[in-house]
Order: C-alpha cells, then sequence, then structure tokens
C-alpha cells in the first residue's frame, strides 16, 4: 500500500465513470431503438449528471446527506477493489466476499439516506430494494460459493484468469452452464433491470428510494448508479465469462454483456416484488443448487468436460 | 489477580447491593457497575495465571485460554449493560434482588468458564438460570420467564444425564477426562443429550422460542445481556461437546456428509434451519426487541456451525463472531433500550424520526447493525467472511446457502428498526425529547468502538484465538500483520478500511465543493398532490416487508409444538387425576383389587 | 442414657393427662413435643428389649442412624408445625400427641405386629385430623381406604406368621425368605398395598386428594411433612431391611414407584390451586423416594425424604395460611402475594427451588446422590425419567412462584398495583420462624457433605449405605 496505489485508484475511478457513462448513454439509444423512438445523444447522460450536480438542492437532515456521501463512499471503494483485465490498484484485496460486501455499505448508505428523506415511497422502495436482494443474491452466492470451491481461491482476478486461454468454452459460464445462466439472471437482477425493477418503479410509487433526490444529491444517486453498474457487470464478467486478458478486450466484452442485460430488459414487463422473490426461489436457486452439487460431487466442470 | 477475588468480591457485592438498593435504589445500581467493572478489570488482569488450578470450597477450577475469552466476552457484556441499570431502579418491582440476581448471575457465569469439573459447572450454569429467570418475570412477560425457564430446563436437564452417563463409564466428573472411555450408542446418546443444554442456550431451532420471549421482555437493561452474554453461555457448551468430548474422534468411523461425521453434520444443519428461521422471524417482527432477539437466533446459528467445524479457518470464524455478535447485540439492545428510556416504547410502529433526538443512538445502533449484518468495516464481517471461507473449504454447499441466505436477509431486518423507528417522520409527542445523558452514552460509545476496532484490528482478536485453537490441538487460523489467510483466500481489514476511508473522503470533497443545500423540514415531501399534515400518517412502518412475509405467514409457529407437548401432560395429569385420584373409595378399592389380582398372576407365571 | 421407650411413652402420659386437664392441653403439647426433641439425643442406641422377653418372642425397639434421623425429622417438624401453628394445634392436642407416640413408635419398633399397632394409632390421628377440612366425606374415604389397608396388613402378617412363626423384622430377615416364591407373593403384595396407601402411591391413593386438598396450615404441613416421611422410613426399613426385595417383586414396586412420580409430576402441572399442586407434587416426590427404597439405594431415599418433609412443611404452611387470608388457594387469584410478604416469598422460593433440585439448594443434592447412584447401578432409565419429569416439576413451581412474586399484564412491566392485597401472611416471628427453616434448605445445600455426613453419621444406613456422591469427591478428582 503506497502512494502510487492511491492515484492509480482515482485513476480507476475517472476510468470507470467515463467508461459506464458513455455505455449507459449508448445503451440508451439501444433502449430507444427497441421501443422504435429516436433516442437522446450518446453523452446525455454526461449532460445529466453535471446539470443535477450544478443545481440547488434541498437536504432533509445530516443522515439525508450523510448517507449520501456514505453510498458513494463505500460504492467507489468498491470500484477500486474491482480488478479489470488483471489490474487491481490494491493487488490481493479482489475477495469476493470483500467486494460484496462492501457493495452492501453503499446500498445501506442509499437505504439511510432514502428513508431519512422522511417520504414512506422511499422507504416502500427501500423495503422492495432489500427483498429484490434477497431474491437474487442467493442464488448467485451459492454459484460463487460452487465457483471457490471448485477453484480453491475467492479471489476475482484470479478466478478470471483461470478461464483465459481456452477459447471461449474455457468461460464458467460454458463449464457450468446452470451456474452461468443463474448468474445472468441475478446480474438482472442486480442492475434492477426489468423484470425485477419494482423497487424504482416511477408510476406506481413514484421512482422509490429516489423520490426525494434533487440537485447534487441526485447527480451522487446518478454517479452511483453508474458505479454500481459497473461493479455488478463486472462481478458477472470476471467470474463467469473470463474477465479479460486485455483492458480492451475486457471492455468489449463488458459493453456486449452489459447491452445484452439492456436489451433483455427492454422486452420484459415487470414482475410484483413477491413475485420475483418466488422466481428466484424458484428456478435460479434450483439451478444454483444443482450445479453445486453437480461440481462438489463430480467434478465436472473443474476440469473440462467437453 | 485471583480467580477467588472476582467470584468472592461479586458475590459478596451482589448481597451487598441488595440491602444498599433498599436504602437508596441509585445507589444499588451504582454498585452493580462498580462490581462488575470490577470482575472485567479483574478477568482481563487474570490472563496472566492461564493453567493454574485451584479450589475454592469444594468447588475445582482451571483457568484456561478458552474460559479466559468466554468470560471476557460475557462480563463485557454485563459490565455495559449496568451502565444502564441505576436508571431503571424506579422502574423495576423487586430493584434489590435485580441488583442482587444481576451480579449473582454473572459470578455463575465466572465461575462455569473456569470450572475444572462438571458438576460444578452445571451449579453455575443452574443458578445463572434460575437467577436470570426471576429477573426476566419483571419485565413485560411472566410467560417469557417460564418459557425460558422451561427451555433452558430442558438443556439443562440433558446435560446433566449426559454428565450423568458419562461418570458411570468413566467415573470422573473432571471435564478433561470425564468422556473418556465412550463408544457406541452410549457415546451417541451423550453426545447429544451433552450438547442439548448448550442448543438451548444459543436458541437453536426447535429451542429458539426462548428468545424472542425473554429478550424481547426482559427488563430493557437486561435483554443486552441475555443476548449479549447469556446466549453465549451455550457456545461454550458446543464448544466443549467437540473438543471436551472428542466428537470427531469418536465418530470418526460413522457415515460423513463433506468430511463430517454425521452427528456433527445434523447439529450444523439445525443451526442452518435456525438461520433460516431467525432471519424469516426476525424480519417479520413489529417490536424492535423481538426483532432483535430473533437476529440472535441467526446468528446463534453462525457461531454453532462455526465451532463445530473445528478446523482452522471455520472455527475461528465461529469464536470470533462471539465477539462481534455480543458486542453488536449489546450494543443495539442498549441503543433500543436507550430510546424506550425516551419514548417508552419498543414497538416499532409507535415511533419514528428518533434520529432528529437521538444522534449518538442512532450512531451507536447503525454501527451495531453493520457488524451484525457482516458489513466491512465492522468486526462482523471479518467473522462471517471466516466462516464462509471455512464452509466454501470444506464444500458444504446447503449449510452455505443457509448462512448466504441469514446474511442478505439479515440487511432486511437490521434495516427495519434503523428506518421505522430513527429514520422518517419524528412523531408529535417525541419532538421535544432529549438524547440519554452521558453515563447512558458511554457504554453504548465503548461497544461501538470496539465495534470498529474488531473489523479494522480483527488479528487482535484472532491471536486469542490461535492460542485456543493451538490449546485443543487444531491447526491456527494463519494470521500475517495485519492480514488473514486462508486457503481460499486472504483478507486485510486494515487495508480495506483504508481504501474505504479513501473513497469516503473523494465522495465527502466532491459534497462539500457542490453548492450547499437548502434545509428543509421533514414533512415538506413529494405526496403524489396529496395534503398530509400529520406526521404519524406519513411514517412507513408497520408491516415493511408486507409482501415478503406474505409469502411464509402460514408457516407453522415453534410455540405451537411446545404447547402441544404441554397439553399432552397436561392430559396425562388430568388422566391420573380422573383414574386414581378421585372423591370416591370405591375407584381406590377397585384398584387394589386390579393390582391384587395382577400381582398374583405375575406371581403365577414367575 | 434415656431408654427409647420414653419417646412412645411421655407422650401417651401427655395425652391421657391433656384429657384431664384440658385448660392447659396448649401447654402439655408444646412441652410433649420439646421434650420429644430433647430426650431425642440422649436415647440409648441398640436394641431394647421391653417386657423380659427376648425377641423373637419379645417386643423390642430398635434404634439405629436410620430410625434416629426419622425421629428427629418427624419430631423437628411436629414442633415446627405446632409452633406455627398453636392456634390450630390446641384443638387438637390429644391428638397430636397421641400421633407422635404412635410415629415414634413406628420409627422405633422392631417388630411387625407392632408396627401395625402404632400404624393404626398414627392413622386414626390422621383421621381425625383430617376432619379439619370441615369435608368429612373426604376423612369417611381415608377411613374407608385406610382400613382397607390395615385389613391388607393384617392379613399379609397372619400368612408370614404362618409360613414362618414370627413377625421380629430381625428374626424374618434372619430367615432369608425368597421373595419370588409364589406363596410369599400375595402376602407380600397386602403388604405392600397397606404402604402404598399411606404414602399415595398410584393406584392405591386415592384418599388423598379429600384430605390434603382440604387441609389448613397445620394438617397439611403434618401430613405431608411428618405422616408421608413417617411412612417411607417404615416402608423403607420394611422393604430393605425385613424383606430384601429382588425379581419380579422388586421390578414392579419399581415401576409403580416411577409411574407414580411420573404421573404425580403430570397431574401437578395441570393444577392451579396451590393445594392441589403441591399435594400432586407430594405424591410425585413419594413415589420416586419409595422407587428408590425399593431398589436399595437408602441413603439418597432418605435425602429425598429429608429434602422434601422441610420443603413441603414451609409450602403448606404458607398456603395453608393465604387460603385462610384470601380464601383460596388458586394462585392467579393470588398474583404478587409476595411483594409484601418478602420474606415468607423468600422461604417459599427456596423451598420450592429446592424441591426442583436447582443447586445451591439440598434438593439439588439429594437429586445428584439419587441420579449417582442410580447410574452406579447400571441404570439409565429411571434417571432419564426422574430428568424429563424433573423439566415437568419446574415448569410449574417456576409458574408458581413467578405468579407469587410478580404481577402485571402481559405486555407491561411487573407492577406492584397489580399486586393482590398487603396483608402480612405470618406476623414477623412467625415470618422469621418460616425464613429460618428455609435457610437450613439453603445451609444444607451449601455444605451438603456435612449435611450429608449429619445425617448418615459416618456408618451410613442399615449395612453401610452412604452417600454415593459427595462435594469434596470434586478435588480429589474422582
Amino acid at each position: 500500500m503506497n502512494v502510487m496505489s492511491f492515484v492509480y485508484g482515482f485513476l480507476v475511478l475517472l476510468g470507470v465513470f467515463v467508461f459506464q457513462t458513455t455505455l449507459t448513454g449508448l445503451n440508451r439509444k439501444v433502449t430507444a431503438r427497441l421501443q422504435k423512438r429516436y433516442g437522446a445523444r450518446w453523452y446525455q447522460q454526461f449532460l445529466d449528471i453535471f446539470k443535477a450536480l450544478r443545481k440547488d438542492s434541498t437536504s432533509h437532515g445530516w443522515v439525508f446527506d450523510f448517507g449520501v456521501i456514505m453510498a458513494l463512499g463505500g460504492i467507489m471503494a468498491t470500484v477500486i477493489f474491482i480488478p479489470v483485465a488483471g489490474f487491481e490498484a490494491f493487488p490481493g484485496l479482489d475477495n469476493i466476499f470483500v467486494i460484496s460486501y462492501l457493495l452492501a455499505v453503499g446500498m445501506l448508505g442509499m437505504a439511510m439516506s432514502a428513508a431519512g428523506s422522511g417520504n414512506p415511497w422511499a422507504s416502500i422502495g427501500v423495503a422492495r430494494a432489500l427483498t429484490n436482494m434477497l431474491a437474487y443474491d442467493v442464488p448467485l452466492m451459492i454459484v460463487i460459493f460452487t465457483l471457490i470451491f471448485a477453484f480453491d481461491s475467492s479471489s476475482l482476478s484470479e478466478i478470471a484468469a483461470l478461464q483465459q486461454g481456452m477459447g471461449i468454452l474455457g468461460w464458467n459460464a460454458f463449464r457450468m452452464p446452470l451456474g452461468g445462466i443463474v448468474a445472468v439472471i441475478a446480474l438482472l437482477g442486480m442492475l434492477g433491470k426489468k423484470p425485477f425493477d419494482s423497487f424504482i418503479a416511477p408510476t406506481e410509487i413514484a421512482s422509490g428510494p429516489m423520490v426525494e433526490y434533487g440537485g447534487k444529491h441526485l447527480g451522487f444517486m446518478f454517479i452511483l448508479h453508474e458505479f454500481m453498474t459497473f461493479i455488478e457487470v463486472s462481478i458477472i464478467l470476471s467470474l463467469f465469462f473470463g474477465g479479460g486478458a486485455t483492458i480492451w478486450e475486457y471492455m468489449l466484452k463488458y459493453a456486449v454483456l452489459y447491452t445484452f442485460m439492456n436489451i433483455i430488459s427492454g422486452v420484459m414487463p415487470r414482475f410484483k416484488i413477491d413475485q420475483a422473490v418466488k422466481y428466484f426461489y424458484r428456478v435460479p436457486l434450483a439451478m444454483a443448487i444443482v450445479q453445486g452439487l453437480v461440481v462438489i460431487f463430480t467434478g465436472l466442470g473443474v476440469t473440462l468436460w467437453f | 489477580m485471583n480467580l477467588t477475588i472476582i467470584l468472592a468480591v461479586t458475590v459478596v457485592l451482589a448481597v451487598v447491593s441488595f440491602f444498599i438498593t433498599r436504602l437508596n435504589k441509585k445507589a444499588g445500581g451504582f454498585l452493580t457497575v462498580i462490581a462488575s467493572l470490577f470482575a472485567f478489570v479483574g478477568l482481563f488482569l487474570l490472563k496472566g495465571s492461564i493453567g493454574g488450578e485451584f479450589s475454592i470450597f469444594y468447588f475445582s477450577f482451571k483457568i484456561t485460554m478458552v474460559g479466559w475469552y468466554f468470560a471476557l466476552i460475557m462480563v463485557l457484556a454485563y459490565s455495559m449493560t449496568s451502565f444502564f441499570n441505576p436508571f431503571w431502579m424506579d422502574k423495576m418491582m423487586y430493584p434489590g434482588s435485580y441488583n442482587f440476581m444481576y451480579l449473582l448471575s454473572m459470578a455463575g457465569t465466572i465461575g462455569m468458564f473456569f470450572a475444572k469439573d462438571f458438576i460444578t459447572l452445571f451449579i453455575f450454569w443452574e443458578t445463572v438460570v434460575w437467577s436470570s429467570t426471576f429477573i426476566i418475570q419483571l419485565g413485560k412477560s411472566r410467560k417469557a420467564s417460564y418459557v425460558y425457564y422451561v427451555v433452558s430446563a430442558i438443556g439443562s436437564m440433558a446435560t446433566l444425564f449426559a454428565i450423568m452417563m458419562a461418570y458411570s463409564v468413566s467415573g470422573t466428573f473432571v471435564i478433561s477426562e470425564a468422556f473418556a472411555g465412550l463408544s457406541g450408542g452410549a457415546a451417541i446418546a451423550v453426545f447429544f443429550t451433552f450438547i442439548l443444554s448448550g442448543l438451548a442456550k444459543i436458541g437453536i431451532f426447535p429451542f429458539h422460542v426462548w428468545l424472542p420471549a425473554a429478550h424481547g421482555n426482559a427488563p430493557h437493561t437486561f435483554s443486552p445481556v441475555l443476548s449479549g452474554g447469556l446466549v453465549k453461555m451455550g457456545a461454550f457448551i458446543a464448544f466443549l461437546s467437540v473438543t471436551a468430548f472428542p466428537a470427531y474422534e469418536i465418530f470418526s468411523g460413522m457415515f460423513k456428509v463433506m468430511g463430517t461425521p454425521f452427528p456433527i453434520y445434523f447439529l450444523m444443519a439445525l443451526g442452518a434451519i435456525s438461520i433460516i428461521v431467525g432471519t424469516l422471524m426476525a424480519i417479520k417482527q413489529e417490536d424492535a426487541k423481538k426483532l432483535l432477539a430473533y437476529s440472535s437466533v441467526a446468528n446463534g446459528g453462525y457461531i454453532l456451525i462455526g465451532i463445530l467445524m473445528l478446523d482452522q479457518v471455520g472455527f475461528a470464524g465461529g469464536m470470533m463472531h462471539l465477539v462481534n455478535h455480543a458486542v453488536a447485540s449489546a450494543a443495539a439492545f442498549l441503543a433500543i433500550a436507550a430510546v424506550a428510556y425516551r419514548t417508552g416504547t419498543t414497538k416499532m410502529s409507535e415511533m419514528g424520526g428518533m434520529i432528529h433526538r437521538m444522534p449518538v443512538t442512532y450512531i451507536v445502533y447503525l454501527v451495531a447493525i453493520i457488524s451484525m449484518a457482516g458489513i466491512p468495516p465492522m468486526g462482523g464481517f471479518v467473522s462471517k467472511w471466516l466462516i464462509f471461507q471455512g464452509l466454501a473449504d470444506k464444500g458444504m454447499l446447503f449449510l452455505a446457502a443457509a448462512a448466504f441466505f441469514g446474511s442478505i436477509g439479515s440487511f432486511m431486518y437490521v434495516f427495519r428498526p434503523l428506518s421505522a423507528v430513527f429514520l422518517g417522520q419524528t412523531f408529535t409527542r417525541d419532538l421535544k425529547k432529549k438524547e440519554v445523558g452521558f453515563f447512558m452514552m458511554l457504554p453504548m460509545l465503548i461497544l461501538t468502538a470496539l465495534s470498529i476496532l474488531a473489523g479494522v484490528f480483527p488479528n487482535t482478536i484472532l491471536r486469542v484465538i490461535t492460542e485456543i485453537q493451538a490449546s485443543v490441538g487444531i491447526s491456527p487460523v494463519t494470521l500475517a500483520e495485519n492480514t488473514i489467510v486462508t486457503v481460499n483466500g486472504y483478507l486485510d481489514a486494515f487495508r480495506v478500511f483504508i481504501v474505504f476511508g479513501f473513497g469516503f473522503t473523494i465522495a465527502f470533497v466532491i459534497f462539500i465543493v457542490r453548492r450547499k443545500s437548502k434545509k428543509v423540514e421533514l414533512m415538506d415531501t413529494y405526496t403524489s398532490a396529496e395534503f398530509i399534515h400529520t406526521r404519524e400518517l406519513l411514517h412507513y412502518s408497520s408491516k415493511f416487508y408486507a409482501p415478503f412475509e406474505r409469502l411464509y405467514d402460514k408457516a407453522p409457529d415453534t410455540m405451537k409444538l411446545y404447547k402441544k407437548i404441554a397439553v399432552k401432560i397436561g392430559e396425562l395429569g388430568n388422566l391420573t387425576e380422573s383414574l386414581f385420584y378421585g372423591h370416591k373409595p370405591e375407584k381406590t378399592v377397585f384398584w387394589v383389587m386390579i393390582t391384587g389380582i395382577f400381582v398374583v398372576i405375575i406371581g403365577g407365571v414367575v | 442414657m434415656i431408654n427409647p421407650v420414653f419417646m412412645i411413652a411421655i407422650p401417651l402420659i401427655l395425652a391421657f393427662l391433656s384429657l384431664v386437664a384440658a385448660r392447659i392441653k396448649k401447654w402439655l403439647l408444646l412441652s410433649g413435643v420439646l421434650i420429644n426433641i430433647a430426650i431425642l439425643f440422649f436415647l440409648e442406641k441398640g436394641e431394647t428389649v421391653i417386657g423380659g422377653f427376648k425377641p423373637p418372642f419379645g417386643i423390642n425397639l430398635i434404634l439405629d442412624n436410620y430410625s434416629m434421623v426419622g425421629l428427629a425429622l418427624a419430631g423437628l417438624l411436629l414442633l415446627a408445625g405446632v409452633v406455627l401453628s398453636l392456634d390450630k394445634a390446641d384443638k387438637y392436642s390429644t391428638v397430636l400427641l397421641t400421633a407422635l407416640a404412635g410415629i415414634n413408635g413406628m420409627l422405633l419398633t422392631g417388630d411387625l405386629f407392632n408396627l401395625f399397632i402404632f400404624m393404626e394409632i398414627t392413622i386414626i390421628s390422621a383421621y381425625i385430623l383430617s376432619t379439619a377440612g370441615k369435608k368429612p366425606e373426604y376423612s369417611f374415604n381415608y377411613l374407608v381406604i385406610g382400613s382397607i389397608g390395615s385389613v391388607f396388613y393384617l392379613a399379609g402378617l397372619v400368612v408370614f406368621y404362618s409360613l414362618t412363626g414370627t413377625l421380629n423384622m430381625a428374626d424374618l430377615a434372619a430367615q432369608n425368605l425368597s421373595m419370588g416364591t409364589p406363596e410369599l407373593l400375595v402376602p407380600l403384595f397386602l403388604i405392600f398395598t397397606a404402604f402404598a396407601i399411606e404414602a399415595k402411591l398410584i393406584p392405591f391413593g386415592g384418599w388423598v386428594k379429600g384430605v390434603y386438598g382440604n387441609s389448613n396450615r397445620l394438617t397439611g404441613a403434618l401430613f405431608a411433612s411428618v405422616y408421608a416421611s413417617t411412612v417411607l422410613f417404615v416402608f423403607g426399613r420394611v422393604f430393605n431391611e425385613v424383606f430384601a426385595l429382588s425379581g419380579a417383586v422388586q421390578t414392579i414396586i419399581v415401576l409403580i414407584g416411577v409411574v407414580t412420580f411420573a404421573f404425580g409430576e403430570a397431574a401437578a402441572f395441570r393444577q392451579v390451586k396451590m393445594r392441589r399442586i403441591l399435594l400432586y407434587s407430594s405424591i410425585g416426590q413419594s413415589g420416586l423416594a419409595a422407587a428408590l427404597f425399593a431398589l436399595g439405594l437408602i441413603f439418597p431415599a432418605v435425602l429425598l425424604v429429608i429434602s422434601n418433609a422441610v420443603s413441603k412443611f414451609i409450602m403448606f404452611s404458607i398456603t395453608g395460611k393465604l387460603r385462610e387470608i384470601y380464601k383460596t388457594d388458586d394462585y392467579t387469584d393470588l398474583k404478587g402475594v409476595f411483594f409484601s410478604n418478602k420474606l415468607t416469598g423468600i422461604a417459599f422460593s427456596i423451598s420450592a427451588m429446592s424441591l426442583i433440585g436447582l443447586p445451591l439448594f439440598f434438593g439439588f443434592y439429594a437429586k445428584l446422590n439419587a441420579l449417582t447412584a442410580l447410574f452406579n447401578g447400571g441404570n439409565w432409565f429411571i434417571p432419564a425419567v426422574i430428568l424429563l419429569f424433573a423439566i415437568v416439576e419446574g415448569a410449574y413451581f417456576i409458574r408458581l412462584l413467578i405468579a407469587l412474586w410478580a404481577p402485571g399484564k402481559e405486555g407491561e412491566i411487573a407492577d406492584k398495583s397489580h399486586a393482590v392485597g398487603e396483608i402480612r401472611i405470618f406476623n414477623i416471628k412467625k415470618s422469621i420462624l418460616v425464613f429460618i427453616l428455609s435457610l437450613v434448605i439453603l445451609a444444607a445445600g451449601l455444605i451438603p457433605d456435612l449435611a450429608g455426613k449429619l445425617i448418615s453419621s459416618d456408618s451410613g444406613f442399615m449395612g453401610g449405605d452412604g452417600p454415593a456422591f459427595t462435594m469434596s469427591q470434586l478435588k480429589g478428582g474422582e
């Protein structure tokens, strides 16, 4: 741990922000085209964020502010831990549990801030978001558990590296196909994309947790959302799609995966929150457990089997 | 420091506090603070005499590392909670006996952890049980106290049976030798009956029923002790049942699940069920203390699984989770008690927005729940991380699934009191409420600091655990300077904390440099063009997770099982009464004749 | 040294005097029980022959450790009972003095026929005492069932006499009767029935519900402690020293005892009236003691009898008085009654906790001894039953204690405003007396080895049956 690590960390943050925000802008266009609209310009997302940061804002008390800072701080710390194409600002800290629980700090900060606004819509949104998390995370964690057992490592970069150099079939998504499917479905849930977006449901609960935000608070939330998207997609990318040997490969794969998620989301209706739970605990959970048992008892998937 | 002095002083002060409280209630309360702090300091200094053996009266003691570790956790919970005692004396029906029992039960726990033989252990154990029973009855429910006693009694009677059975084989009560020579069916019987009191005390399914009843209804000043302290007595029994009782060796010939003998795996599975049951039930509670009680059930599951693994990593996690949960749960209960001190209630639907009145209490609660949910940078994260790593190493898929479920579910339930009690709209009634005084704040702040320290410098605690691991003959968890190393990965909690601080600083700087925001009233929110002027109506707190709760609202209640058994015993009693003890002499004459004929027949056959 | 026959003679003389001098009968009673205690410690140990004929032809009294413990227990508790309820005892002075003579005789006699006579004296006094409940039909029930017992006993004696030609205990014991033979089974059963009726064992103790359930503070306390323990002491002697049980007979008697214990505790569990709770608890304890006696585990059984007698004495006294004051003994109507009677309450709680067998109290030592002795005999089933129903026992006693101490609605903290009445249960002197009695339980629980030694006085009972478990063995590591 030296000064350079912090400089690298800062650069990672900047790079990720630019990359992901651009990608989000492009995907707004993709979604628009799916819906037969023209869509906004690719840099519209940047404009939105900076506009929000410039505007006046209202605050509902210190926890409203503190929560926002804690959320962004936690999420940014998590981003720094994410290995990108084998590069880590702080080597050796890319433990999957650390990342997924540090992510929770950000989420808790966000939830705290939202509930601190005093708006019941926000609380309802948070309640749904947490329920949603319980739904997607258990199957996903079981699959991740299987990976850790299989490769004796809980390091994201190590698991990513282990899949490289064997062609496309070396990816865990193909070695452990059931796990791969679960991961992709869970990613939809993580990203809050349809059909698992009931916690922000704008027409129903007025955007849920976000209802009271404006000005710089909203700007923070936008940035936070970009970072969070990056973390979530990166986790799945590294664990199941081999990460990337070079930064370009990584970005390309990332863009494809993210756009794919967006396209699925574009054509989906919305689950009610209890339906989402039921769904996750029926199909993906069963698949995750079957995958886990197969790996633990037969070893299929740890070694290449085709 | 000498254990004799610690025990003698606490017992004497217990008696003294009883009489002092009769003269001056507050003074009696303060005496419990002094006595428990004395015990804590004394125990801390006791580390030097580890390995020593001695006896007081007929009790024999042995100072062991693990006993020291447990006792320290226990007395920490007692001493921190005792700061609240002086302020609740007026609300107690029997303040004198409360103080007496408080200190007596503390002395009991200390004696129990250092016992050299099982009878000493049992005597202290039962003393704790009955003295705490009489404290719990002073709270909000008499039934709770009854349930607590009965469940405890089921456990302790089973354990007594196991001790006696082992004695009949080995001829000794000394803990380290008592289980020698057991094998076969007797070994299984002893193992399961012995650990029963541990399961009952930790609150493992199906014995978890007493936790919500007792934690939820005990006096506010005793719930932190129950959850932070007394529950850990069960963990000690669990520890003994895999170390003093060499379960892994004795059952080594049996059917194994993922390398673990079936009887042990079965108990781990019970731990996993407790995690799930505790989590689900905690999510739907309406009372903050009951919610925390169910969270203790879930956390007890982690502790049990960790300790029973008896390996390098998972065991360390389980042992460390003892401290983390004790600290976090005591802090959370104290925070709720502080709120109850001001508002007079622990029902979440009757409060809101207390953060604006009690910010320090809020911070205390926040840190506590972050630790409880296992989120970095608090202690709870490190111990859960170790347990996860241990489970992943062994490939225990189903246990891990339960552990993940409990971990993520805990976000849901810990957030609930945070949102309902502290965030949201402040109720009109509470607008003038004040923060608690410094004396009550102090223990909460200490516990908060401990939670953070345990998360940033976990190795301080883990070093003690490595010594415990060495003392029971398993390879200790590998520790570098700041790093914990396991087969599957390693954790540098300090660096995680620093990076988190880095991220937080960046966010803070961005926030500060942007234009200052305008402060608005809490009622000034978007309400879909409705005009709402009642604060209470604009607060979302009851049935927080209604859509989720609906999925399992028909789940059977374990309490019904106990009620059913009670009814059956009552029916047996009824039968006895109506068959044999009526008011009619002819009935007895009839039975005399029947028995006579029976005896004659038997005599003829024999 | 004083001849043990005075233990029987003095109360009888005083009883006669109390008929003549009715005005001072209260003082006669008091002096009777006091003298009884006083001379107890100067009695001549060993065998005393009365009437010049040597046993087995003559009458003899036997004073060994065992009967000494029984005499001391009965005498002390009778004294305490008389002092505590002198107002009630006054009316029954003659009866109580006669009962004392009968009880002493039962414990001392060395002859089965004399035992019959003393037992009759004692039981008849019990019939009379039971009329204090003012429910004649229950006394009548007791009379009927008790008479059956007497007849059975006598019938049993006749058979034994015709078979062996003697009724002297030592003589019978010397004959080494094989209890397995069918001829002996029937007379043995007849004798057992007589004791079982008095010891309230299932299915023989039908009278007890009416009598105990309608007792007042004097009679309840005496029935449950003095009478019950005396019967059990004699039971222990007869079925160990006189008839050495073995085989099927032993199994049946042990089974009856264990079943009584289990069923009694279960019956107590569903009661709400305090006297009923106590009476079924007495039944249970008596069953357990009988089972232990039948198994030959005399020392644990004696501990159990003593612990139970003292506890039940205290609890029945308090319950009886509560019933007098509040006209009810339903504990749900007596919530928080100990709030203004702390000393009495503590005495009651200590007794209850000792009965449950919680540590620091004497009952725990008794229980540990029983368990150790049973396990040493290779028996794990009875300990399992004992511990299982100890949970039930604990449940109802703790429930009772909680109700009597902490009143309050569910959902609200315990509050004295819900407490029943502020009437003092006992005046200060009597409270202290009861409290001191309970302190005996506590003290004996804290220094159990000393208490155990005091009871068994080194040599143990009947053939050296001493403590199976001592606290001091912990230190030695064995």
